[in-house]
């Protein structure tokens, strides 16, 4: 009995403890602004997405949230900035695929190591791809494609935003899996390769869904798959590549918010912890049904192990595709 | 929905109280970058645009569109004063703006270029108003070869444009294309030229190129200039500003054909004010009876180009309201500034979206109107700068000048850019190396390259494609032209008739 | 610095040419470390050489042209002086604005950058330029840090 009550009072204690540590906690982070650096330029879907999630984790943690762009070399610019930052919780990155894992695959003198630098907070959304041809062409199907490509290898030409962007790599990964031999056609951004697309140019594209939704809707792309695991919203009707005709294929981007290494535990927890309720919020889900992203919210050790199968997975790509600079 | 009833609903959104505010806004921030040397639109609009977050997505896009035409009628008022580029595609203002300047004629320059961009913005809104889908589908058959043979033709048209002597400035321009090849190889993703530094990944920023080139350079040489460009500055009067009949006769067909030039360039996804700013200047100079005119104070020499990048600028909104592909990389932010208010644009965007697509254009009228009314008092006050003693003015460039090329990545390296193309700028100018040439070669470089070797990879190596595609041909057959009418006959009387002129500095 | 005359620096006619010569160089001998591909199917290495040897051959003809010019106007045109004090003045000053900008703020670097331009410049009016400074601070961070966000500090780090 007394020993009951004993329990339960330390129980109650610890609770007492746990209930009074966890504001104290979080008081003593974040003390001051937090600064989300986007390592890009102003007006693209990471720094919208920065900017939202920043703006939450502003009224969460009671501290201004500052976003800065740091464009540069795809993202690698902006990313060493922050690894080099001190890891203090008070300076993240919003890391996206080419930044935090291709790239570490492409680039033998990149400065830094996605899996050795960051302690990821969370991989915030995912995004997948569609391969999509022009409404002329005589392609309508995944299977097509791949008949086409097995006969006729290095002929079928897919353009993509340029060398090392996940478009990219969603080619070389249908490549590798089928065994094929794509031509890839690289340009600087998408919006010159969607050109060429749209002028019947180029064969196809691995491309942004949300851009290229609004050419399917309107009859000039048609959409032969989506590099996900399912079916996606903006896409109804459209299969997976998985399911048409090429089983194992799976090719996502992403984003997510990175800490350097070594920021302390509290402070990814805490932050973390402001994230996943910023993703459940109204205007959040509102803002990612419009640009077609899906939710992931992974936990820091999830994101970390996320991260590192990443990397394996684009550098035995990149790899087999002879690209390594 | 016709154009009439465009007009209608356009009118009634640009004229909201609230649309004429952000308007008025844009312009007017547009106009003060534009005139100082270093901060540009591309940099104002990417800063400003976080601030459109809550604002109306119409109200939103007006304002930053402002910024970005607004720049281009400030951006000559520099070149003009201070032969300093108040944005990188006012270089070429420079070449007879500052001349024109020196002979006492700042305030008729200024108000030359108001006019110039007021009527070049016109024509090309025109445009968009009538027929953006028809040119926009027209822009998409341009494929690699025809994107290499236009930029063929702008080198080609580049490299009439050498005052002095000739060899040094043909080796300015291949020193130009060389500086376009450093960065990422667009085809193999290859770093050239680096030197393991990523901050040169994406190649040198266009705006530190030219702020070093042109106005760095430029400061060094007047420092300590007892004169400097100080100049008596007294009431300026409308008389002062005022052409005479002779000299609207001389900019009427310029400014036309400038902005018929920057018009179709600025439609053309992937080039810009820049390339039309020179393609016009070229076609002035080799059209004109007085060649010998250009680079000494020539009106058609600022009423061309000036007309062109304002006509270029707004024609950069064809391929973006009416086919979601934006032209250059502004054009590229304020799409962005689109899809972050919820609309993206694309091929459905006129019928979709008519209130925006018609309110922005309207207010394209609404801003060049204003800024045509804010623009002439303002020759005053800019012209007053002039009396400022330099050694007061130039620190003081020197920090925008900085701090503009910080703006663009945040990152201090590229006011080390700055400085080491300021130095060069000096030294090649010191040497009677002309600096045009090298902006010429800098933006066309990487635009030839990227779309020779895409022609290359899709015709699968052959070169016959540059002849058989119709628009290719068409300006392949051009440059001929253009190089057998100039650039033979130019080299063989400069070689024969008499040793050349060096051209120490362009601005004594 | 101020009072010591920009002497003049008379490099010979050919130097220019000599100079663009040697930049060709250098930039085939980098661009040689790149893929050449071929003429149909060029790689990364084969613009930059191709322009780089052209940018020799342009080199050559400077000389020849500097070798015209020698001959038709011996060497007495008069040659503006060669601004050292202009040019190392404004060198150290952007250096300093640009290394300490992010680490003492904006107001303090743009102070700094005019002192040294005064230094150089043999600052006759120190109070006008002192004026002049606290203006374009002002002017600075009410129009590049509070109107338009850089991430600039007025004073201090970033």
């Amino acid at each position: 009995m007394f020993k009951r009550t004993f329990l339960t009072t330390g129980a109650a204690a610890a609770a007492l403890m746990t209930a009074l540590a966890g504001p104290l906690a979080a008081q003593t982070y974040p003390e001051g602004p937090i600064t989300i650096v986007v390592p890009f330029p102003p007006g693209g879907s990471t720094d919208l997405l920065a900017r939202q999630l920043g703006e939450s984790l502003s009224a969460q943690l009671d501290q201004p949230v500052v976003v800065e762009n740091r464009g540069g070399a795809g993202g690698t610019v902006g990313a060493n900035y922050v690894a080099q930052s001190d890891p203090d919780g008070y300076t993240l990155l919003m890391g996206v695929t080419g930044s935090n894992a291709i790239s570490a695959a492409l680039r033998d003198d990149l400065p830094y190591s996605p899996t050795e630098n960051f302690d990821p907070v969370s991989i915030v959304i995912s995004s997948p791809l569609a391969l999509v041809v022009n409404s002329d062409s005589d392609f309508e199907s995944v299977q097509d494609v791949l008949d086409f490509a097995k006969e006729n290898p290095d002929t079928f030409t897919h353009g993509t935003p340029g060398v090392g962007t996940s478009m990219h790599m969603a080619g070389e990964l249908f490549a590798l899996e089928s065994g094929t031999s794509l031509v890839h056609v690289p340009y600087k951004g998408s919006a010159a390769a969607l050109q060429d697309l749209l002028g019947g140019r180029i064969d196809a594209m691995f491309g942004d869904i949300l851009v290229t939704s609004e050419y399917i809707a309107n009859g000039r792309l048609t959409a032969l798959g989506v590099t996900g695991t399912q079916e996606h919203f903006l896409l109804e009707g459209v299969p997976t590549i998985a399911e048409a005709g090429l089983p194992d294929y799976a090719a996502f981007s992403w984003q997510g918010l990175f800490a350097p290494a070594g920021t302390p535990t509290e402070a990814l927890d805490t932050l973390y912890g402001a994230v996943s309720t910023a993703l459940e919020s109204e205007e959040m889900q509102a803002m990612f049904r419009e640009r077609g992203f899906l939710v992931e919210g992974m936990p820091p050790a999830e994101s970390k192990a996320f991260i590192a199968s990443e990397v394996e997975k684009w550098t035995e790509v990149v790899d087999a595709a002879g690209l390594k600079q | 929905m016709n154009i009439l009833q465009g007009f209608e609903t356009g009118l009634a959104t640009a004229l909201t109280w609230h649309a004429l505010m952000y308007c008025f806004i844009g312009v007017t921030i547009g106009t003060f970058v534009g005139v100082l040397p270093g901060i540009g639109a591309l940099a104002a609009i990417s800063l400003a645009l976080p601030l459109t977050y809550y604002l109306d997505p119409t109200d939103a896009l007006i304002m930053l569109a402002g910024i970005f035409y607004g720049a281009q009628y400030g951006g000559s008022t520099a070149s003009i004063l201070l032969n300093l580029p108040g944005t990188a595609t006012a270089a070429i203002t420079c070449l007879d703006g500052y001349p024109l300047a020196q002979q006492g004629k700042a305030p008729l320059a200024i108000f030359v270029t108001a006019i110039n961009s007021f009527v070049g913005s016109s024509i090309a809104i025109v445009l968009v108003m009538g027929f953006a889908p028809a040119i926009a589908e027209f822009a998409l058959e341009f494929g690699a070869e025809d994107y290499f043979s236009v930029m063929l033709l702008g080198l080609v048209a580049a490299s009439t444009l050498t005052i002095g002597s000739p060899m040094k400035a043909l080796s300015m321009v291949v020193f130009g294309l060389l500086l376009g090849m450093v960065g990422t190889d667009v085809n193999t993703g290859q770093f050239r030229f680096t030197f393991g530094l990523f901050e040169l990944a994406d190649g040198f920023s266009i705006v530190a190129v030219a702020m070093g080139l042109f106005g760095v350079a430029e400061i060094i040489s007047n420092i300590r200039q007892p004169q400097g460009v100080i100049q008596k500055v007294g009431r300026i009067r409308m008389k002062d500003m005022m052409p005479e009949r002779g000299e609207w006769r001389q900019i009427v067909r310029p400014t036309l054909r400038g902005s018929a030039i920057g018009s179709f360039v600025g439609a053309l996804p992937g080039t810009g004010p820049g390339i039309a700013s020179l393609m016009a200047y070229a076609t002035e100079k080799r059209i004109s009876k007085t060649p010998d005119r250009f680079g000494k104070g020539a009106l058609e020499g600022i009423s061309a180009p000036e007309a062109a990048n304002n006509a270029s600028v707004q024609s950069a909104f064809i391929p973006m309201l009416s086919l979601g592909i934006p032209g250059d990389a502004i054009v590229a932010v304020l799409m962005g500034a689109m899809i972050l208010h919820g609309i993206t644009p694309g091929p459905n965007l006129i019928n979709s979206e008519p209130q925006m697509f018609w309110g922005l254009i309207m207010s394209f009228w609404v801003g060049n109107l204003m800024l045509l009314v804010l623009n002439i008092p303002l020759i005053g006050l800019w012209v007053k700068l002039l009396s400022v003693p330099y050694n007061l003015l130039y620190p003081g460039i020197l920090v925008f000048i900085c701090v503009g090329v910080f703006s663009a990545d945040n990152n201090v390296f590229d006011i080390f850019v700055v400085l080491g193309f300021g130095v060069l700028g000096y030294l090649m100018r010191r040497f009677g190396f002309p600096a045009t040439p090298v902006l010429l070669g800098f933006i066309l470089g990487p635009l030839l390259e990227e779309n020779f070797r895409r022609a290359m990879l899709l015709s699968r190596g052959d070169a016959s494609v540059f002849f058989t595609s119709p628009i290719s041909a068409v300006f392949m057959g051009l440059s001929l032209i253009f190089l057998g009418s100039v650039f033979l006959p130019g080299l063989r009387q400069r070689l024969l008739r008499r040793a050349p002129v060096e051209m120490n500095e362009d601005d004594d | 610095m101020a009072s010591s005359p920009a002497f003049s620096f008379r490099p010979g006619p050919y130097l220019p040419g000599v100079v663009v010569i040697l930049t060709g160089a250098a930039v085939a001998a980098g661009a040689l470390n790149y893929p050449l591909g071929s003429v149909l199917r060029p790689g990364p290495g084969f613009f930059p050489l191709g322009l780089s040897v052209l940018l020799m051959v342009m080199g050559l003809g400077v000389l020849i042209e500097a070798r015209a010019t020698a001959r038709a106007a011996p060497a007495d045109t008069p040659e503006e002086p060669f601004h050292w004090g202009a040019l190392i003045g404004t060198v150290v000053s952007i250096l300093a604005f640009g290394l300490s900008v992010e680490r003492i703020g904006f107001i303090p670097a743009t102070l700094l950058l005019f002192a040294i331009c005064a230094v150089f410049e043999g600052g006759r009016d120190w109070r006008r330029l002192a004026l002049a400074a606290l203006f374009i601070a002002g002017l600075g961070t009410a129009v590049f840090i509070w109107g338009l966000g850089l991430p600039l500090s007025a004073f201090g780090g970033a």
